[in-house]
């Protein structure tokens, strides 16, 4: 007598070991593991949120290797902090409201010694090769580091209002004005180029 | 468009950078973490044990002194109306704990003991006498040693079975003495001998 196995194929979507369709883990759950003192837990946030935390640095910075360093180090003192994270906003603003800290101490210490960027000028769009990708980031270089963070945080990154409030520390008013003030400002500066 | 071209990949090996950054200070922190558990858990037991030492050291010196006060209780007593017996006493106590249990006894009681090497004082001058001098013989019997002084204190060390019998009769000794405090005496000094 022969008998036939069953096997059942593995789903597309990761299963438990009782048949439970597995969720993914959410950012607060990782970090309430990693204020536990898992390390791999918060890898996982790093992972995450690396390449969107990097743009934001990179684009209110405009240097690389300052994008690194503010990316690097406030992801270490997010570590050192995530004991204290209250969990009153997501863990994604959190990560980007450090970062951004970190991006306007380089900023503020780039004005105080005149120290010039090594990636990306603030010359004027117009002054730039005609690529469009390069216009449209020479002219958000060329903006105020209040616009470019406000630019950045809602068109870039895609944060709604209420979360690019929080991650800029000002009120959502603030970030309509700032944004819509940068807009404008772009669009000037890409009309210019083309013209 | 600035949705679009916008981000950018963050470098490779940023994240491996910081969370190798990143386990360093929570190996350091958890070490630390680990030192500070471990120290108290040290600490506490070894504290209890000091303590408890201590206490057992007190309590067996405050023992041995009440018990050669209650014992010797006519010493006290008997070597009051002299300064010589005072010095015997004085010289006694500065041997400390190992100075062994003092009795005061009559001199003519005193002989009663030799059964247990006690060799008799050549001049039980009593409670006058001067203890100074300490030469004085030694004899061995049943495993213990006695030493006769001849300013009216004796020495005598007993092995265990010895130095009870001799403990007791000492005390029986010491307060009848204490009773007819008018007799000579001799200062008694026992010790077990190990």
């Amino acid at each position: 007598m022969t008998y036939a196995a069953t096997v059942t194929l593995p789903l597309t979507r990761p299963r438990t070991y009782d048949g439970r369709v597995r969720e993914p883990v959410s950012d607060e759950a990782l970090a309430r593991r990693a204020a536990a003192g898992e390390t791999d837990a918060f890898e996982e946030l790093v992972r995450r949120h690396q390449d969107m935390l990097y743009t934001l640095a990179l684009r209110v910075t405009l240097s690389e290797q300052d994008a690194r360093d503010c990316v690097q180090d406030g992801l270490i003192a997010a570590w050192r902090s995530i004991g204290r994270f209250r969990g009153d906003a997501r863990v994604s603003t959190w990560l980007y409201r450090i970062v951004l800290r970190k991006a306007y101490d380089v900023l503020d210490r780039r004005r105080r010694t005149a120290e010039p960027t090594d990636q990306l000028d603030l010359t004027a769009a117009a002054e730039r090769p005609a690529d469009d990708r390069l216009d449209i980031i020479a002219a958000l270089g060329s903006l105020d580091p209040d616009f470019r963070a406000a630019v950045v945080a809602c068109d870039i990154i895609g944060l709604s209002m209420d979360d690019a409030a929080a991650v800029l520390e000002v009120p959502p008013g603030t970030v309509r004005s700032r944004l819509s003030r940068g807009r404008d400002r772009l669009a000037a500066l890409l009309e210019a180029n083309r013209a | 468009m600035l949705r679009e071209q916008g981000p950018v990949e963050a470098p490779p090996d940023l994240a491996d950078e910081v969370m190798r950054q990143v386990r360093t200070e929570a190996g350091t922190h958890r070490a630390k973490r680990r030192f500070q558990f471990r120290r108290p858990a040290v600490l506490v037991p070894a504290l209890g044990l000091a303590a408890a030492a201590a206490l057992v050291v007190g309590i067996s010196h405050l023992g041995n002194m009440s018990s050669s006060e209650s014992s010797a209780g006519g010493e006290s007593r008997a070597a009051a109306p002299s300064a010589g017996s005072a010095n015997v006493q004085h010289s006694a106590e500065k041997q400390g704990v190992n100075a062994g249990r003092r009795f005061v006894i009559s001199a003519r009681a005193a002989r009663s003991l030799s059964a247990l090497g006690f060799v008799p004082p050549p001049k039980p001058t009593g409670s006058t006498a001067t203890p100074s001098t300490t030469t004085g013989s030694s004899a061995d019997s049943g495993g213990g040693s006695g030493s006769a002084v001849a300013g009216g204190k004796v020495t005598l060390t007993l092995r265990s079975p010895q130095y009870g019998v001799a403990r007791a009769r000492l005390q029986a000794l010491a307060l009848a003495h204490a009773r007819h405090k008018s007799e000579p005496s001799v200062l008694v000094v026992l010790r077990r001998k190990p």
